[in-house]
């Protein structure tokens, strides 16, 4: 339940300046950033498995060929357009978990989506599984978890520690601090005690919100980065995600999404682009975060709702599917290979089965990031994955 | 707000309390059935009586006059060549082609909006936007303006009718048919995009069929796609096995399995559930959605449907009242009524596409969630800035990141508000705009537009000669839920306060409007920029 608000803030808040939560110099924590590639990312066409035949057999259009992907070894490699990514591998940096999937079949986004937010077989009250790490973990700043866009996943819920959300490019539109009309709100606020639920929930997240975006604009201004970040809207987002890292903050948890894989059909060409604005987002992201000792102690989690089906479709594109790549990526990541190749002969329903849970990898960065007993969040015992 | 002669009406459907008519249940009903209501509108409201208003706003226009467009997306041969072409120069032909289809497709859309402005069938236009989150379809993926047109015209045409047409009618529909790669169900390639969707949120809803449903259903509609903007059927795709689909068996098509999915309990529950909590904000309870699901069954008229709903008392509870987030279309509509100024449409496209509901874009297959969801942290603040925009307090051109820095003359000058306006904080140079945004913020940074607008005449002329009297008028006529008293109490300290500071009377709200202007405008803003102003 979201607290009321509280009447003495307010007119401290309205005395004068815009009131700001009480800031902690936070200890070194590390950070955790989610990078979400919505609407199912083809593992196939980003580690490509160019020596299998099963692969050539299954996609006779969509074949990236063996001559143009960037070996990782004799079976595998990443995609053309992945140069930094597979940099980032050969630099050590990088784990490259495959076959990641679950045992809960599910071919809607949505439903495959709520199994990977919340950790289990389907959406219930409880929290997501970021939620429930921020609860166990004591977390106080009320930066903690920060979702970069306009509507945060349902892994960052949490009742009593809900995640912050900024479009960075609109800090300045929604700027409390120039508003003369939200500055004279304040102090026209009259909140009466028979408020219904849908008011007194808008507003405490009202007061959230001017609270927290003068603070976050701050940070983002404060730091011109000296790696430069390409033009486009994920790297930019990679870029505010650095800079949150950066502050004072106390960010713990970063999200990001990068959406428009639900390729079912033109996929080469927008694969290929996807692949490009992802790599040069994440190189320009690790290359940022090394430059501090909080940057170099962050993982980042590449992942995506599901795979897509093996055999492609009549329209240059590929349905629906199930396992797929994870990429967990970092300055304290011990880089390899983790899990195991799915087969491309032995499929379910024509789709990959997977040979690590999911939940194995979310156990790799709840150890590591939030210091937790992963069996403790995730409910049962998932062997971590010892990429960190 | 007038106090309106109550009415009390006899038709208790769903409650044994006769639904009262007093202004509050008139504001309500406009609200959630129309874009909300001027003063003026809720007048008329009020004295015409609850039947009447709901006829009035079911009794829609014969025809619609809809502006015609012509189709741009490349296909066939053109596509072919366009596709072959070196990786640059198809590039370019492509963002072209998106570029001319992205203007045209904001044409028809500020025509949409204008329609809301101008109150033109306002329960039409809103179940146009109701079917458009719930059959949806997106130009991000259809990647057309021409078919989503088509598809926006089909609601309007039978949104308000027997859904049973409709139903027939989406599954043909070309923009559909992109949208879900139906396009691309062939008999050796099923493709269960569409059918899922079907099931799940069109018509059943989750959990009311199996997984093998799903692929049979597939196998009902291959070979049903779209060409050239209109339905196609390619007979050597049809698989004309047969397929068994919810216990029915036989040589089925998609035509079969819409029947199939009509005769099932669950799907006028669905239908019937979501339009009751698109309405009413809440979920309904269990019986009483029974009750409307059944009498959905008997005609699938969605007209009787909402008749039904909007004169049944319960519509008017407590808790239904004020229990919905504004969606921003709500909002910036709804508040351009009440304020009594009509934006310039692409102004109120862009706004509602930055607050999050981007129209011919639905963030999911499953719509806009709405809700306490369109309170994010940047849109909750962005929101108050709309308002200052519509009140001529604030340019356009600071909403998108402080461009302009010069101000409307004469608004800021003695500013009410005691603290310090953050003065000196600079723009973030460089913080890029969120992926799909940018294109909004274009379209914005084109618009010129300053509000005409006298709040002084309006309030003097309705003898609000008071403090207390101006403050009640200023905040029953800005919001669309009933005037909190510790509001209006706070506004009028604000107002005397005002006033005591510059050394005048209570006249000087009547006799002196190059003073009260201004201020009254301020706390317009500061009203519209309020936690309750986002309630409907």
């Amino acid at each position: 339940m979201v607290t009321r608000f509280d009447r003495r803030l307010f007119l401290l808040g309205s005395a004068g300046t815009l009131m700001r939560p009480a800031r902690r110099r936070p200890e070194p924590g590390p950070v955790l950033v989610l990078v979400q590639l919505s609407g199912g990312n083809d593992g196939l066409s980003m580690v490509v498995p160019y020596s299998d035949d099963g692969y050539a057999r299954a996609r006779t259009v969509l074949r990236i060929p063996a001559e143009r992907v960037l070996r990782i070894d004799e079976r595998i490699g990443f995609a053309p357009s992945l140069p930094g990514v597979n940099a980032l591998y050969q630099a050590g940096e990088l784990a490259l978990c495959e076959g990641v999937g679950h045992p809960h079949k599910n071919r809607s986004h949505f439903k495959s989506m709520d199994i990977w937010h919340v950790a289990g077989p389907l959406r219930d009250t409880r929290p997501g599984w970021i939620g429930r790490c921020i609860e166990r973990s004591g977390e106080t700043s009320p930066f903690a978890v920060v979702h970069l866009g306009f509507r945060p996943p349902y892994s960052l819920a949490s009742d009593r520690h809900p995640p912050l959300t900024v479009a960075p490019g609109l800090l300045m539109a929604g700027d409390a601090g120039r508003s003369p009309g939200l500055q004279l709100a304040r102090e026209l606020e009259a909140p009466a005690p028979e408020e219904g639920a849908t008011l007194v929930a808008l507003r405490a997240r009202w007061h959230h919100a001017q609270e927290m975006l003068l603070d976050v604009r701050a940070a983002l201004e404060r730091r011109t980065p000296a790696v430069v970040y390409p033009p486009t809207a994920f790297a930019q987002d990679c870029r505010s995600a650095a800079a949150l890292i950066h502050s004072d903050l106390g960010v713990r948890v970063v999200s990001l999404e990068l959406g428009g894989f639900d390729t079912h059909r033109d996929q080469p060409i927008r694969h290929e682009r996807l692949m490009q604005e992802l790599d040069g987002g994440l190189a320009s992201l690790i290359a940022d975060l090394a430059r501090s000792e909080g940057g170099r102690e962050a993982l980042v989690l590449v992942f995506s709702e599901f795979g897509r089906r093996v055999v492609e479709n009549a329209s240059m594109g590929t349905d629906h599917g199930a396992a797929g790549p994870v990429l967990v990526l970092g300055s304290k990541v011990r880089g390899g290979l983790y899990g195991r190749p799915p087969s491309l002969t032995e499929l379910q329903d024509g789709d990959l089965v997977f040979t690590t849970d999911f939940r194995s990898v979310y156990a790799g960065c709840i150890e590591h990031v939030f210091g937790l007993a992963a069996d403790e969040v995730l409910d049962a015992r998932y062997p971590a994955l010892g990429f960190v | 707000m007038v106090l309106g002669t109550l009415l009390l009406l006899g038709c208790s459907v769903g409650s044994d309390d006769p639904l009262v008519w007093e202004t509050r249940n008139a504001e309500h009903l406009l609200n959630r059935a129309a874009f909300g209501a001027s003063t003026a509108a809720l007048e008329r409201a009020v004295a015409a009586g609850p039947a009447a208003v709901v006829d009035g706003l079911l009794a829609v226009e014969p025809w619609v006059e809809e502006p015609f467009y012509p189709r741009k997306r490349l296909d066939g041969e053109v596509y072919q060549r366009i596709m072959s072409l070196p990786v640059k120069e198809r590039n370019e032909g492509l963002d072209r082609l998106h570029d001319e289809d992205r203007a045209q497709s904001l044409d028809f859309l500020t025509w949409w909006i204008e329609r809301m402005l101008a109150e033109r069938d306002p329960l039409r236009e809103r179940m146009v936007l109701f079917w458009h989150g719930h059959f949806t379809s997106s130009l991000g993926i259809v990647k057309s303006s021409y078919e989503m047109v088509h598809q926006n015209q089909l609601f309007r045409r039978l949104g308000l009718g027997d859904f049973r047409l409709l139903l027939r009618e989406i599954v043909r529909d070309p923009a559909m048919l992109l949208y879900l790669d139906s396009a691309s169900n062939y008999r050796l390639h099923a493709n269960e995009n569409f059918a899922r969707e079907l099931l799940e949120l069109y018509t059943l809803g989750e959990g009311k069929y199996t997984e093998a449903d799903v692929q049979e259903v597939a196998r009902a509609f291959t070979g049903w796609g779209a060409v050239d903007g209109r339905f196609s059927f390619n007979e050597g795709g049809h698989d004309t096995g047969v397929k068994r689909v919810l216990g029915v068996e036989g040589e089925l098509d998609g035509d079969d399995v819409v029947e199939i999915l009509l005769a099932q309990e669950a799907c006028a529950r669905h239908i019937a559930r979501s339009l009751m909590r698109s309405f009413e904000g809440l979920e309904p309870e269990p019986a009483r959605l029974e009750s409307y699901a059944a009498s959905l069954r008997t005609d699938w008229r969605i007209d009787r449907f909402l008749r039904r709903l909007f004169l049944d008392p319960a519509f008017y509870r407590d808790e239904a009242r004020a229990s919905r987030v504004s969606s921003p279309l709500d909002y910036l509509v709804g508040m351009a009524h009440r304020v009594g100024v009509t934006p310039d449409s692409r102004m109120v496209f862009a706004g509602a596409a930055l607050l999050g509901q981007r129209l011919f874009f639905p963030p999911t297959v499953r719509g806009w969630e709405g809700g306490q969801g369109w309170a994010t942290t940047s849109a909750l603040v962005l929101r108050g800035g709309f308002a200052g925009v519509l009140l001529g307090r604030v340019p356009l051109g600071e909403l998108l990141g402080g461009a302009d820095e010069s101000e409307p003359e004469g608004m800021q000058e003695q500013s009410m508000a005691s603290g310090d306006a953050g003065a000196g904080m600079q723009p973030a140079p460089g913080v890029g705009l969120p992926r799909d945004i940018s294109a909004e913020v274009r379209v914005l940074q084109q618009v010129e537009w300053r509000p005409r607008l006298n709040l002084t005449q309006r309030f003097a002329r309705r003898g609000a000669g008071s403090d207390e009297a101006l403050a009640r008028a200023l905040v029953e006529e800005l919001l669309a839920v009933p005037a909190p008293p510790a509001l209006v109490t706070r506004v009028a300290e604000v107002l005397q306060r005002a006033r005591a500071e510059r050394g005048l009377g209570e006249e000087a709200w009547t006799s002196r409007p190059e003073l009260c202007e201004p201020l009254l405008r301020e706390l317009a803003h500061a009203v519209l920029s309020l936690p309750e102003a986002q309630l409907d």
